[in-house]
């Protein structure tokens, strides 16, 4: 996977197309998970280099599609996704970016609660985002099963960016609900497939594991949905993630967040950034929003910039131990 | 065409170290190293941008010079300083961010995940101290460093000033090409470590020396433990001291906790495992005392006591010196001194029963070791 090229003017074209489309017209599976985006039986996701993009970077998105967010991937699909595509590849934030797209529901009721795509660098990546079964279900609890895209990133994907040049992938979850902070191992079992899974995991657990390969973010999406800005939601995944857990009171920024958050790690200022958002047409509001969201991060988004220059070691130098 | 001219002709088109400074005259690395050091401050007062109208030119030239000195340097002594790489063309490194253009220097110190070399700023010659991970998956070490330092460098008042001056100062942070990350950090000139000393004086110091070493420690310790920051890695290469006016640095911040009470230490030096209390591999909670714990140790090495062993002192260490060390490395974090500042009541107030009135008494190291 994750060969072809980005094609804004095709992008273009489809995204006009379904302007006014109806929801079941983009959502191509109304009434089940695509048996490809199925959680289980699951082996590797793959994000590899290719002559088209040597130096391809690992993203993986997980929406949250219960009832209360299901308007956000219908909004990438709509209108957001050239946008993402074109602030991270023409403003240079990431040259080859290799995106995932995956859904998220709740694994104490939901029948899906957890669909996945492939790594793509082409426009095929859109249709793996309309793929995605919009279940509209979720549970009262508050709770969604997030941890499953940790643990699924951490134990079913493998890419070139971090083998080949210790380059970490981007995961970012997004949603307006707190996370449940078990995953026993019967609904991993369930969830992934397969009978090896023999232990419950943490939420804290799988988000460590994810974070060797991922820099992971979460995005607490507020403004009008039902939970995001309750302060303890955004507590909880504090308590997470540290800064790295991000708010957003606009809920049509999240794609502007996500380029700004890469941006911002791959060693861009935010007023740099901003400038960008304006040019690509954002709204004042929404480029207000991103920008809350963008400091509130502080030291969470590391903006560590780039250094050239040579600094030769051997790894094998390294003496210290991990606890 | 003239000497400048030629000058600046030799410095654009030289592609290695040798090509500017040829091959330097003398035997030893030492009589190298002045002849280098000759040729360069030569070159710098022709081609420096001060004495050329500030022209791009000069500029150009003076940052190009400099990368070849720090080569130059590295093909001179290609063991213990600077030199990771067998092939030295490939070492000459300026580090470039986008704030400022470092020339990397001699490596101060090889640790157990990162290199630390000197480095000199290109625009105004000011020295620094460049710390570079050795792999990716590290990076969290140096954001924690990064973020415990800012907090403690926000703290305001006297006391903070009294005690900042003991830590390093975090410049700036950035990630390599291979993103690999690395610290700038304040460097002042004339501090080694305790290693040193411990190398120097393998059968230990004279206690009344190590003193005052344990007191700026202690001190120390107990102005970051009011700040509830635990270090978590108080080791013989993390304290440097300036024998001349008996000042210390405590660096190494990476183990370190911001808000001691919940976390354990996650990170332990591989070649000091023996200095760690037990509280560390069994992943307790880390405390002040912990701190205690390893200061300790290092002041047990420092008077030539064995480390892993309690009890174990030359006869030339009193009995109430050693049995305060013993006492602050009790295997149970609760039997010991519990911060910093009680540790270092304790020992001022020993010292003063022991020998008196504290005086300044003069530390020097054997001369061939010094740095």
């Amino acid at each position: 996977m994750g060969y072809g090229n980005w094609s804004d003017k095709s992008y273009d074209y489809i995204s006009k197309s379904r302007a006014s489309a109806p929801v079941d017209k983009i959502f191509t599976n109304v009434s089940s998970a695509d048996p490809a985006m199925n959680s289980k039986g699951v082996k590797l996701r793959e994000s590899r280099d290719s002559d088209d993009h040597p130096e391809s970077n690992a993203i993986a998105v997980f929406f949250d599609v219960t009832g209360s967010m299901g308007g956000v991937p219908e909004l990438f699909a709509r209108e957001k996704l050239g946008g993402l595509m074109n602030l991270i590849v023409s403003k240079g934030y990431i040259a080859h970016p290799q995106i995932l797209f995956g859904a998220i529901g709740d694994a104490t009721c939901d029948r899906y609660p957890l669909q996945i795509g492939q790594f793509e660098s082409s426009l095929v990546m859109d249709t793996w985002l309309t793929k995605i079964y919009l279940e509209g279900g979720g549970g009262g609890q508050v709770s969604e099963s997030y941890g499953l895209a940790h643990y699924f990133a951490a134990n079913y994907t493998a890419m070139d960016c971090f083998e080949k040049r210790q380059r970490k992938g981007y995961l970012f979850t997004m949603g307006d609900e707190m996370p449940w902070l078990d995953m026993p191992a019967n609904e991993l079992r369930e969830v992934f497939g397969g009978s090896k899974i023999s232990k419950a995991v943490s939420m804290k657990e799988a988000i460590e594991q994810a974070s060797r390969m991922y820099h992971v973010f979460h995005i607490v999406i507020g403004g009008g949905t039902r939970h995001g800005d309750d302060p303890k939601i955004l507590a909880a995944w504090r308590k997470l993630l540290g800064e790295r857990a991000l708010h957003l009171a606009e809920p049509e920024g999240v794609c502007e967040l996500i380029a700004a958050t890469i941006g911002g790690m791959e060693g861009r200022e935010w007023d740099d950034m901003a400038g960008d958002l304006r040019a690509n047409g954002t709204s004042t509001a929404i480029v207000k929003a991103v920008g809350n969201a963008v400091r509130s991060a502080g030291t969470g988004l590391a903006r560590i910039p780039r250094a050239s220059g040579n600094l030769p070691v051997a790894a094998s130098a390294r003496r210290g131990i991990r606890l | 065409m003239n000497n400048l001219e030629a000058v600046f002709q030799s410095i654009e088109r030289a592609k290695k170290p040798q090509d500017i400074f040829g091959t330097l005259a003398g035997t030893t690395p030492s009589e190298r190293a002045q002849a280098l050091r000759k040729a360069f401050h030569g070159l710098v007062r022709l081609v420096h941008p001060d004495h050329n109208g500030n022209s791009e030119r000069a500029k150009i030239a003076f940052q190009r010079l400099i990368e070849l000195h720090a080569g130059a340097e590295g093909v001179i002594n290609p063991d213990s300083k600077s030199i990771q790489n067998p092939d030295p063309a490939q070492n000459i490194s300026v580090i470039k961010t986008p704030k400022a253009s470092y020339a990397i220097q001699d490596l101060l110190g090889a640790g157990d995940f990162c290199n630390v070399h000197r480095a000199v700023r290109v625009s105004d010659n000011q020295e620094f101290v460049v710390k570079s991970l050795f792999q990716t998956g590290d990076n969290d070490l140096l954001d924690n460093e990064r973020k415990v330092l800012k907090s403690l460098w926000t703290q305001t008042g006297d006391r903070a000033d009294h005690f900042l001056k003991y830590l390093p100062m975090f410049v700036e942070a950035a990630d390599l090409p291979d993103s690999r990350r690395l610290h700038v950090l304040t460097y002042e000139s004339e501090f080694f470590p305790l290693t040193e000393v411990l190398n120097a004086f393998p059968g230990g110091i004279d206690p009344r020396d190590a003193a005052w070493m344990g007191n700026r420690v202690f001190e120390i310790l107990s102005w970051i433990h009011e700040n509830q920051v635990v270090h978590g890695a108080v080791l013989p290469c993390h304290i440097l001291i300036r024998p001349r006016d008996h000042a210390a640095k405590l660096i190494g911040w990476c183990a370190s906790i911001k808000e001691f009470g919940k976390d354990h230490i996650t990170v332990m030096s591989g070649d000091w495992t023996d200095y760690y209390p037990p509280e560390v591999e069994q992943r307790q909670t880390a405390t002040p005392a912990l701190d205690v714990f390893m200061a300790a140790q290092c002041l047990s090495a420092l008077v030539g006591g064995r480390v892993s062993k309690r009890g174990s002192f030359p006869r030339t260490v009193p009995k109430r010196f050693s049995g305060f060390l013993d006492a602050c490395r009790l295997a149970r974090p609760s039997s010991r001194f519990q911060d910093g500042r009680s540790a270092y009541l304790e020992f001022k107030s020993l010292l003063k029963e022991l020998y008196g009135p504290p005086t300044f008494r003069p530390f020097a190291m054997p001369k061939h070791s010094a740095s």
